[in-house]
């Protein structure tokens, strides 16, 4: 009965599809880091929808509603560590899994452009981080919004789409509130299509001290495996939302400049306190070397250990972000903008 | 059994690295922002002390949009005074001055609303981890 439930349910629904072959090691935690971005982006999408039913994206009340949420709502303190703290492992998997493609050299040819895809998933990525810093309204947020503007002022023309002159009369919160909530988030799920679409088309890499070609198994074998690793990201992030809130300070007051950006911008922070245009011109390069890695790495090697300048380059850019990032962490501002 | 402790070795890092983070949080909440007499060295609008704050034309960062009545705060300062940056090269006490304390992470209170039930949800998420381990279906 219950098999010929699941076989008519596999007829149906084409399950048999998804028992296509991929290289075993894809069971393994490095080749799963994508796998459990996706699932802490799961988190984030759901846990994110129950907030919406709480959050006032209002100025004068968006604070207000949070800490109600906090204080007042059942489990609501629980709710909003969850999307807190599924941003923040989200942000630890998917830095590990960009590490791991560069090791193993997994971007060079043919899968140039999903480097550029999962390139563009992470600034979107970083960009939901923001704003959703901002949208709690507090003086983190105040302080963060004030710097983006000064950036977007600075950008002249280009940067006016940011500003509120772009729309006279309609609060920036609540323009910032349905990018983060509909515009990025539709842009991210369509990029994580194509990037798994990319992946499915040119197969997982192989191994790339493999002297052989790699053993297969099921894709349906793979989903098991990501399933658990899934169900250990989503136990990892109720452990933290239990155990640890999010910080959540009052409304901001106007002027001041008193908080540090959250752990994932105070690398920024850090160069702004060397040289305040570095606000302007750091993210472009940054982008800009992570696009060209692809291009610019014409090497058909991929093992590590015959790959010296790239473990440089990869170990040399990991310890300047470490240190911007513990620097920036124990320093305070000195400069003036 | 290794390389999961590996792993989960890796996130506590960059957790503990959060904490590092936020430490500096910790340290300068101790402290409070206060404003001062105006000086050519105020370290976040310096450049724009002619424009004054880049924000103050917009709706959204008016005092009236972020504050209740009673709760209005100077958004502007006059034109002898202006704030300057909590923790650093110019502190001076003013009980004039809105006073504010930066936000940091906490340790979730046993009596928060419904945090037997998180307790309960989040042990589930373990029991489903563990059943999955144990028994892997499917892998």
């Amino acid at each position: 009965m219950a098999n010929g439930l699941t076989k008519i349910l596999e007829d149906r629904l084409g399950i048999h599809l998804l028992e296509y072959d991929i290289p075993e090691h894809s069971n393994s935690i490095k080749y799963s880091l994508g796998g459990m971005t996706l699932s802490s982006f799961g988190v984030l999408v759901i846990s994110g929808i129950l907030l919406a039913q709480f959050f006032i994206p209002d100025p004068e009340r968006a604070n207000r509603s949070l800490h109600y949420l906090v204080d007042q709502v059942y489990l609501g303190w629980y709710l909003r560590g969850i999307h807190f703290w599924a941003g923040e492992v989200l942000t630890v998997t998917m830095i590990l899994h960009a590490i791991r493609v560069f090791f193993t050299a997994s971007y060079k040819n043919p899968r140039e452009i999903n480097w550029l895809i999962g390139i563009g998933i992470m600034m979107m990525m970083i960009t939901l981080l923001f704003t959703g810093t901002v949208l709690k309204w507090d003086q983190e947020a105040y302080e963060a919004l004030a710097h983006f503007l000064w950036v977007a002022e600075e950008m002249g023309p280009f940067g006016l789409p940011l500003t509120e002159a772009f729309a006279q009369g309609v609060p920036l919160l609540n323009r910032i509130y349905m990018a983060h909530i509909s515009l990025l988030p539709i842009i991210v799920i369509v990029m994580i299509g194509l990037h798994l679409f990319y992946i499915k088309y040119h197969k997982l890499s192989q191994l790339p001290d493999a002297t052989k070609p790699a053993k297969n198994i099921p894709f349906t074998q793979h989903m098991a495996y990501l399933r658990r690793a899934g169900s250990g990201i989503l136990l990892l992030i109720c452990l933290l939302a239990l155990t640890i809130a999010p910080p959540l300070g009052e409304e901001p007051v106007l002027g001041l400049e008193v908080t540090k950006p959250p752990w994932q911008f105070v690398w920024i922070y850090a160069l702004e306190n060397l040289w305040v245009p570095s606000l302007i011109v750091a993210p472009p390069i940054i982008i800009g070397f992570l696009l060209a890695i692809p291009i610019v790495d014409q090497n058909k090697e991929c093992y590590w250990k015959r790959r010296p300048l790239a473990i440089t380059v990869l170990a040399g850019f990991i310890l300047i972000f470490a240190a911007l990032i513990i620097w920036g962490s124990v320093t305070t501002m000195t400069h003036s903008m | 059994m290794r390389k999961y402790i590996f792993f989960i070795t890796i996130i506590f890092i960059f957790i503990a690295q959060n904490a590092i983070a936020h430490g500096g949080h910790k340290k300068e909440s101790t402290s409070i922002a206060e404003a001062e007499e105006k000086s050519s060295i105020d370290p976040m609008y310096a450049t724009q002390e002619e424009e004054s704050d880049p924000l103050e034309n917009s709706g959204l960062f008016s005092p009236s949009d972020l504050f209740m009545e009673s709760e209005i705060v100077p958004a502007e300062p006059n034109t002898k005074t202006d704030m300057k940056m909590e923790g650093s090269h110019n502190e001076h006490d003013d009980p004039n001055m809105p006073k504010v304390v930066s936000a940091k992470h906490k340790a979730v209170e046993t009596s928060a609303k419904g945090y037997g039930i998180a307790a309960g949800i989040t042990l589930f998420a373990g029991l489903v981890f563990a059943g999955l381990t144990f028994i892997r279906p499917g892998e």
